[in-house]
This record gives structure tokens, C-alpha cells and sequence, in this order.
């Protein structure tokens, strides 16, 4: 389990990770989901042990991470960019991880790279940026690691390698204790893969919650109530995180169960009453607007 | 969770990532190495005629080794350890690279050692080998013996360890900094600061203070190729070819220790978000901003005024804070790269600014005392009187060393009250304006009358203080004729008694005519005349020394090594039982050793062994003159008689104050040699009050200078 305590981390004058407490369980699928600039990376990096934390600390498996060899041999952090030597081919950097990560499987990289047609010859500078992204993902995963924090390396695959890296992450979680942290802006995708999410903004987090959890208590309700004073105590009874309303037809992101929502709404003597689950898009931006990241900033 | 790391497959894997530096060094160290030894065996001795005693060729040879007699070979170790320590840590100015190289299960320490280790095996592996080589090359040419093997071995070790000290410095320069650009200044600042720094002292005190005297090698001075790593790298390649690695090596330990562990620590400590930024540190950079700034703007501004050749103190002032200006400007714009932003560390650049000022304010307005300062009597041991004049009256063996024989001269204890109050008068002169500056400045005329002099105060303490001060002729001689009075400082004084006379190789003589006779002296004779000069010298009065025109001079030959202050050479045998009457290969002449007319005992020797020195020249030796006047004699009408005498128009006269004027009649120039003198200094400077003089030309060819009159 990866668990972050009180963990602070300023660069001169940007506050990029401000006093966040969280856990990551092990064997689950974590996604990462934040605004720009929210400090996805600075987090992955001090889970990582790249950097060191102001104050607060990061546990994993009960132990600090930073500057602690053993415990970093148990995580594989891949970056956005990935790094490789300059005259490298993978089978050079297969053997640059073996040399670091001691269980990484040679057996499973050679027949991965077979099956995604890298070349193991070729040098790694003459992939493409989508081809280099697999192959990160490739050494990731062979590394053997019981945890791989991916920042953003899902960006850039294509579709079909994209779903089958999913089909690897899961093939790995039977197999063996492994927890995949995985940070996106492609919130659809981590919709699929993920069994919970953090929501990151400004540097803390919005919300740390099972996938299914996060869905069960967000919805979206659409209704078209005639009685203007009913609508208005409809209104004043649910949590609402945001409201639209189009003529007659009123649409609320509303906080709570979505059959208890239900219930409320058809209180309030509807024409129309209907529910609908968010997407996880949908909840990132309704959770960040009410934090005051509004696109409609953006837009006007 | 284990995390053993095996370090050599690390290294390894270091060295291949990087295997352009391995075979850059392996190219270029095979060329100037072996290749080149080879190359110059060859051509030094086209023959094969190989000498193994020659040591010359040793000593050249030792020094092809680690670059000392091969420029080329010290530039590419300098440069190869700057690319070793940049290619080897560029990892920490990459964002990738770092996340990379940081998120492995190795630790900080482990990371540093390994890519510390990857880039020096990178270039010590070829450099042994083609050490090897090239001592088999010197073997196979007959340089290289059993005995002289150390010292090749030494000059392998110095150039390790000069490798090193840039290596290390690089790393250094790597580890304080975020990008490559600032890496190149960092490591040039931290080559030549500590020289700018230490050299610094003198260069101000001297530019400043009217009394400083660099004749005491100040403790900064001392240090400055001792501690600064460029003067270091430089004296290490110097001083291991020589096998001679007393205090270059003790230095070079303690360097590389500081640097090793400096950028070990740094390394621990390094910021992962430094990547990018000017600086690892950001909270160091207004503290390297004035550390930098303060010595480098004096150094600036020193350096601007000695090239434009105006080293006056007030434009040193200017330039200064002019430089402190704009360094801090550049410092500015380096850490932030945007001119707009150059004044937001406004406060670290004032306080730059302002100790830049505050040194420049104390010495330029003297607030330490510096130029009058004279140690009080209870608390000085002995003092050294040295006025310039004796480096033109004297000549001791020892001339070429680097220290000045006539500076170990001090005067007895019961003199120092005397001296100090001397010393008195000159910061007197001093205040009154009369310095030693304002008397080189001044024309002759004005000047005579004045010498300047070292004091050395010798403090009970055990320091040794020196100042310069002017002081009038007269008082300088009363204070000789006092010390004089003592025999023993008679003895350190005059330089026939530092002389071995069994080290004289020949004995020479000349007089006023110019004209050198050796003497053919058999031992015992030459013995006997060096007492009869010593007594004489002796008994002489300074007044004598001073104002009376010698009638000759001695001149002893010597062997080389005596003049240079060189251990003796024993392999330089001289016969001494029979005297050289020519020059002898690795020989001086020392001369001065006048001959005035009270040295009764040696002008009877002299004239026993057949010497007689003439006090006046025959005109009929003499084929030309050439007079020259100086203007002040010309305009006070010193000459006037003597230019009618000699006939001359005023067109003449002229001439003879602008570019000297030929005369070649007999009566002209009987007339002339009527009104010459030997044109010899005396003990206490000048003995004349004006310049005027006359060249002849003898009919043998010589030209020799009198003074007119």
C-alpha cells in the first residue's frame, strides 16, 4: 500500500503538492485525473522518490521511499518522456533494467516486444514517440515491480495498443501482487482501467475514491417540474454541484444516491424525472468547477 | 526487498553508454603519447646515437608523460576530465534524464560513485596503457634506466591527479548548477577564484598603498598555485615530471579531498527541480552572486586599467564599481534569463556593490593605517635597510634565485631605534608627498638627492613586515656610516665576504678606460688578494663609498650554480689550482667590486701581479665622442664654457641636447676627456646631481659611457 502523509512539496513559489494525506491500495488500478499543472507529476515523482517531499512522507509498504533502495526496487516509475541511452536498442535497455529491477522477466520482455513488432535491434532513437511509449511501458511491466506509476504514458498509444497494455495490467494483477498508478488527462480510458481514482487540484486532492464508489454518489439528473415553488425546494433538498437549465428542462450534477436522487426528484411531482450515471470526465469537471476551475473561464 | 547492486556491472554499462569518451581519450592519448614519444626520440637523435646519461633528455622525456614538455598532451587531459565530469553528470541537468536515473532503486551515493568511477576508468585505462607504451618506447631508446624510472613514475601519478583535480572540478561545477552554461561558468569560476582572490591582496595593496614592497612573499601569494585548481593542475605536471612532489602533492590531496567530498554532499542533496535552473541551490545564489562579484570586479577593473595602461588609483576605483555593476548584472540575467527580471535580487546586488566600495574606500583612504604604520620599538627584533641604491652598487652570489641576497641583510639590534626613526622621516617624505612613485615620475634633477628603501621589520613575534619609503641621500648615508661602525654588519653587507674564494674560477680587472685584463693567478695568489680587498673593504669609510670615483673594479668568475642560488653541482668540477683567464662554460661574471685609492692593500697586490689600472684615458685611444646635454643643464647654463671651449654654435649646442652630438676632432675631444668621469654609482645612489653625459667610441670598437663634469 502506498500511503501519503501530510506530504508537501513547493518549487520556489508554485505550491505544487500542498499537504496531501492519501492511500493507494495494492492490487487495485489508481488513476491520477487533475486539471493542468495540478501536480499529477510532482505527486508521481515523490511516490517515486525522485523527489524529496518539504514535509509529510510517502510510505510504501510501511517504509519511506526516498533514498531507500530496496523499497524503489518495488516501483518502476515511467515518465511522460521517457529516457533512453542515446545509442541504445531494447535489448541494451532490457539489460539495463534487468541490472536494476533483479526480477525482471527477459522471457516475457522478449516475447512482449515480439507481439507489439519493436525490433530489438533497432535503436530506440529511431522510434516513433508512440513506439517508445510502448517500449516504456514494455520495461515497466517486465520490471517485475509491485508498483508502476505511469505518468501520462497511456497518451500516444493507439487504440489497439492501448487495449492491450489494459489486458496486460490485468493479466499481471491475476498473476501477482501489482498496482498500477496510472496518471491521464484521457479520463475516458481510465474510466476502463481503473478501480479507483484520485482527483488532483491545485496541488490537493478532491477526492480519493473507488471508481464505482465516486459513481454511485455523483449523478445526473434531468427533469422538467411545472410548479416553480416545487422546483425551488427540489433545488434547496439536493446537493447540487452544478445546474443548467434549457426552457422547461432543468439538469442537475447532484451529489448522492442515485436512487435516493430519484426518489426526491419524483417528490416534487415531475413531467419528466430521469437519472444518469456521470462520466468520469463529467465528474472531473463538475468536482473541479465547484473547486473553481470553470471552463467557462476558459470559453469567456 | 534487496537492492545489491553490483557496482562494476554498473560502471561498465556507465562506460559503454558513453563509449565515445573511452575511445576519444584511447585515439588521443595514444597520439600524444607513445606516437609522439617516439616521434621525438626519433628526431632528437636522428642517429639512434641515444645518450642514457644524457639527463636532458630524461628530464624532457619524463614530461612527455603527463604533458609537461608537451603542451598538446596537459590540454587533452584538461580537457578529457571536462568532458568525463559533463557527460558523466549531465544527467542532472535533464528533466528525463534525472526522473530516469533518480527513480532506480539506487541510491544517490551509489549513482554518484558509479558514474564518478565509469568516467575516470574512462580515461585512466588508456592513459596507463599508453603510459606504458610510451615508457617502452623510452626503454627501447635507452632513456629510460632503474634509476630514473621513479621519476616516470611520478609524472604518471602527477597526471592522474592533475586529471583529477579538473575532473573533480567539473563534477563540482556540475553539481552546483541546473544547465551546461552555468556548469561552464561554475567551473570556470571555481579554476581561477581562489587565484583571483588570493592574488588580489598584492595586486591592490600595491596599486593602492604608496609603501607596499613585494619582497615578502605574503602567506596569500604563497598559496595561490597551491590552492587554485588551474595553478595546481599546472604545478602538479611541473613538479611530478621533476619527481619533486613535496608540497604540490600534500596541496593536490587536500583539493581533491574538498572537492570530492563537496560534490559528494551536493550530489546527495541535489534538488531534483534543479534541472533547467541556473543554480542547484536557488537559496546560494545571492551569496555566490557577492562572493563572485566583490574579488572578480576588483580583478576586473585592475586588469581593464593595466591594458589600457593606466594603473592610477582612482580609475582602478572607478572601473571597479563599474565592473560590480555589471557582473551583477550578468550574474543576474544567468540565474534568471530575462533582462527584465534583472533587478529583482536587487538587495544581494547592492550589498555586492557596496562591499566593493567599502574594500575600495579602505584602501584608497588608507582607514587600516597601511602606509604608516611602523612597529613600536619593544616589539621589533632587528631591522633590514635596503635602499635601491644597492642593487646597483652590489652584486652577491645568489643574484638569480629568487630571493634577493641583499634582503637578508639586517642591521644590528642596537640600531633598530635608529632606523625606526630613519623609517620615521620616509612616512615623513610619505605625507609630505614625496613617494616613491612621485620620484620615478619626476625628471632626474628632481629626483636626485632622493632614494627610495625597503624596510623589513622583523617583529618579535616572528612576522616580517616590509614597506618602501623615500628618503633624502644624506640621511640614508649617515645611517650607513652608523651601521658601518659594526664589523659583523660590515661583513653581511659587502659582497666579497659571501664569496668562497676556493669558488672563484677566474679574476678579471677594469678600469676607466672599460677595458677587462684577466689576471693569471695561481691559487694561493688569488686567496691573498681576496684578503687584501676584504681588509680593505673593511677599513673604507662610506664617505669614500659615496662621493670618491674608483680607480677599477674586480671581477671574480664563478660557476653558474653559486649565481642561481642552486645546490652545488657536483658533476661542474672546476680545476682551482690554476686560474682561467677566459669565459669558462657554465660560468658568471660578478662585478662592482670597485677599487677606490684607499684600498692601499689591494693596489699593492695588484701591482705586484703585474695590474696597473689607469685612472684617466689616453686620448690618443679614442677615435670619437658623442656629448649629451640634458636640457635643465643646457637652460641653467652648467656647460657654458665648456660648449665655448669646444667651439660649438648654438645649432651644435642643440644637437647636443636633442640627439647627442658627434665630435671626432683630437682638441674637442681632448677637451672632453679633460672633463669625464667613470660614470659609477655610489653606495647610496647617484653620486651626481645631473645626467649630462659623454659616449666613446675607442679605436679598438668599444663604446663606453662617462659622465660629463
Amino acid at each position: 500500500m502506498i500511503e501519503l502523509k501530510n506530504l508537501d512539496k513547493t518549487f520556489r513559489h508554485i505550491h505544487a503538492v500542498d499537504h496531501v494525506t492519501a492511500q493507494i491500495q495494492s492490487g487495485m488500478v489508481f488513476g491520477l485525473v487533475g486539471s493542468n499543472g495540478a501536480g499529477k507529476s510532482t505527486l508521481m515523482r515523490l511516490i517515486s522518490g525522485i523527489l524529496r517531499p518539504d514535509s509529510g512522507e510517502v510510505l510504501v509498504d510501511e517504509q519511506p521511499v526516498y533514498e531507500n533502495g530496496p523499497v524503489k526496487s518495488e516501483i518502476c516509475f515511467l515518465s511522460d518522456s521517457p529516457y533512453f541511452f542515446s545509442t541504445a536498442d531494447t535489448i541494451r535497455m532490457r539489460e539495463y533494467y534487468a541490472m536494476c529491477y533483479p526480477n525482471f522477466d527477459r522471457r516475457l520482455f522478449d516475447s512482449l516486444i515480439k507481439k507489439f513488432r519493436l525490433e530489438p535491434n533497432r535503436k530506440i532513437s529511431t522510434f516513433s514517440k508512440g513506439m517508445k511509449k510502448q517500449l516504456s511501458l514494455l520495461l515497466g511491466l517486465c520490471s517485475q515491480t509491485r508498483y508502476l506509476l505511469c505518468d501520462e504514458t497511456f497518451d500516444g498509444l493507439d487504440p489497439v495498443v492501448r487495449q492491450a497494455v489494459k489486458s496486460l495490467f490485468a493479466s499481471e494483477m491475476m498473476k501477482r501482487d501489482f498496482t498500477p498508478v496510472i496518471s491521464s488527462h484521457n479520463l475516458r480510458e481510465l474510466e476502463d482501467i481503473c478501480d479507483s481514482v484520485g482527483l488532483l487540484h491545485k496541488g490537493k486532492f478532491l477526492l480519493t475514491r473507488d471508481l464505482d464508489q465516486i459513481k454511485c454518489t455523483i449523478c445526473k439528473l434531468q427533469c422538467v417540474i411545472p410548479d416553480r415553488s416545487r422546483e425551488q425546494q427540489l433545488i434547496r433538498s439536493l446537493h447540487i454541484l452544478k445546474l443548467e437549465r434549457s426552457g422547461s428542462l432543468l439538469t442537475l450534477t447532484v451529489r448522492g444516491d442515485r436512487g435516493e436522487v430519484l426518489r426526491t426528484a419524483e417528490a416534487s411531482e415531475p413531467l419528466f424525472a430521469e437519472v444518469l450515471p456521470l462520466t468520469l470526465e463529467e465528474i472531473f469537471i463538475s468536482e473541479t468547477e465547484v473547486a473553481g476551475y470553470d471552463i467557462k473561464d476558459f470559453i469567456y | 526487498m534487496t537492492s545489491k547492486i553490483s557496482y562494476i556491472k554498473f560502471i561498465l554499462s556507465d562506460i559503454r553508454h558513453r563509449a565515445w569518451l573511452p575511445v576519444l581519450s584511447s585515439i588521443s592519448l595514444f597520439l600524444l603519447m607513445p606516437v609522439y614519444s617516439l616521434m621525438y626520440i626519433d628526431s632528437t637523435y636522428p642517429d639512434s646515437g641515444i645518450l642514457a646519461e644524457d639527463d636532458w633528455i630524461f628530464s624532457v622525456f619524463s614530461g612527455l608523460l603527463n604533458g609537461n614538455s608537451f603542451f598538446p598532451l596537459a590540454v587533452a587531459i584538461f580537457i578529457l576530465a571536462l568532458l568525463a565530469a559533463a557527460s558523466g553528470f549531465s544527467y542532472l541537468h535533464s528533466r528525463e534524464k534525472l526522473d530516469f536515473y533518480h527513480s532506480l532503486p539506487l541510491r544517490r551515493g551509489q549513482s554518484f560513485l558509479i558514474s564518478y568511477m565509469g568516467g575516470f576508468l574512462s580515461f585512466l585505462i588508456p592513459y596507463l596503457i599508453c603510459a606504458f607504451l610510451s615508457l617502452a618506447a623510452g626503454s627501447a631508446g635507452g632513456i629510460i634506466t632503474e634509476e630514473n624510472a621513479l621519476s616516470c613514475a611520478t609524472s604518471i601519478l602527477g597526471g592522474i591527479a592533475a586529471f583529477l583535480l579538473v575532473y573533480q572540478a567539473g563534477i563540482l561545477a556540475a553539481v552546483l548548477t541546473g544547465t551546461i552554461i552555468a556548469q561552464t561558468a561554475a567551473f570556470l569560476v571555481l579554476c581561477v577564484y581562489p587565484e583571483i582572490v588570493l592574488s588580489l591582496f598584492t595586486t591592490l595593496k600595491e596599486t593602492f598603498y604608496e609603501t607596499s614592497c613585494s619582497v615578502i612573499v605574503s602567506l596569500p601569494e604563497r598559496l595561490t598555485d597551491l590552492v587554485s585548481p588551474i595553478e595546481l593542475f599546472d604545478r602538479l605536471l611541473h613538479d611530478s615530471a621533476t619527481a619533486d612532489l613535496t608540497a604540490s602533492l600534500p596541496a593536490c590531496l587536500i583539493v581533491l579531498a574538498i572537492l570530492a567530498a563537496a560534490a559528494y554532499i551536493l550530489c546527495l542533496f541535489y534538488p531534483s527541480e534543479a534541472a533547467g535552473n541556473a543554480l542547484a541551490f536557488p537559496v546560494t545564489a545571492p551569496f555566490f552572486k557577492i562572493f563572485i562579484c566583490i574579488p572578480t570586479a576588483m580583478c576586473a577593473g585592475f586588469l581593464a586599467c593595466t591594458l589600457a595602461g593606466v594603473v592610477e588609483p582612482d580609475w582602478v576605483f572607478l572601473l571597479s564599481i563599474l565592473f560590480a555593476v555589471l557582473l551583477c548584472g550578468l550574474i543576474e540575467y544567468l540565474y534568471q534569463q530575462d533582462l527584465r527580471l534583472l533587478l529583482k535580487n536587487w538587495r544581494s546586488s547592492l550589498i555586492a556593490i557596496g562591499g566593493v566600495l567599502l574594500v575600495l574606500v579602505v584602501m584608497r583612504f588608507d582607514l587600516t593605517g597601511y602606509d604608516t604604520y611602523l612597529p613600536d620599538e619593544s616589539r621589533t627584533a632587528s631591522v633590514g635597510f635596503t635602499p635601491d641604491s644597492f642593487y646597483s652598487y652590489f652584486t652577491y652570489p645568489g643574484q638569480y634565485s629568487a630571493e634577493a641576497p641583499e634582503l637578508r641583510i639586517f642591521a644590528p639590534p642596537e640600531d633598530t631605534g635608529m632606523l625606526l626613526e630613519l623609517a620615521q622621516k620616509g612616512i615623513d617624505n610619505l605625507e609630505a608627498g614625496i613617494t616613491p612613485k612621485y620620484i620615478n615620475g619626476e625628471s632626474y634633477e628632481e629626483a636626485s638627492g632622493y632614494v627610495s628603501a625597503i624596510f623589513q621589520y622583523r617583529l618579535k613575534s616572528g612576522r616580517t613586515v616590509a614597506r618602501r619609503y623615500v628618503l633624502r641621500q644624506e640621511d640614508i648615508l649617515a645611517t650607513l656610516e652608523t651601521l658601518c661602525q659594526n664589523e659583523d654588519y660590515r661583513r653581511d653587507l659587502f659582497p666579497i665576504f659571501h664569496i668562497n674564494p676556493k669558488d672563484i674560477l677566474a679574476v678579471s680587472t677594469c678600469d676607466i678606460s672599460g677595458e677587462e685584463n684577466a689576471l693569471n693567478l695561481t691559487a694561493k695568489q688569488r686567496d691573498a688578494l681576496i684578503n687584501a680587498y676584504r681588509e680593505d673593504v673593511l677599513a673604507v669609510s662610506v664617505d669614500t663609498l659615496q662621493n670618491r670615483a674608483p680607480v677599477g673594479e674586480l671581477l671574480f668568475t664563478l660557476p653558474y650554480w653559486i649565481m642561481s642560488g642552486d645546490k652545488p653541482d657536483p658533476e661542474m668540477i672546476f680545476p682551482t689550482e690554476t686560474l682561467y683567464p677566459t669565459y669558462y662554460p657554465n660560468t658568471e661574471i660578478i662585478r662592482y667590486f670597485y677599487i677606490y685609492p684607499e684600498y692601499e692593500n689591494t693596489l699593492a697586490l695588484l701591482e705586484e701581479y703585474g695590474c696597473v689600472l689607469s685612472s684617466s684615458i689616453p686620448e690618443d685611444t679614442i677615435s670619437e665622442a658623442r656629448l649629451f646635454l640634458t636640457q635643465e643643464s643646457y637652460n641653467a647654463g652648467i656647460f657654458d664654457s665648456l660648449l665655448q671651449e669646444l667651439s660649438l654654435s648654438q645649432t651644435e649646442a642643440e644637437e647636443a641636447v636633442s640627439n647627442g652630438l658627434l665630435l671626432s676632432d683630437r682638441e674637442q675631444i681632448r677637451l672632453l676627456a679633460g672633463r669625464i668621469s667613470w660614470d659609477t654609482p655610489g653606495i647610496a645612489g647617484q653620486r651626481w646631481e645631473n645626467s649630462d653625459s659623454v659616449e666613446l667610441t675607442y679605436k679598438s670598437g668599444r663604446t663606453c659611457n662617462y659622465h660629463l663634469q
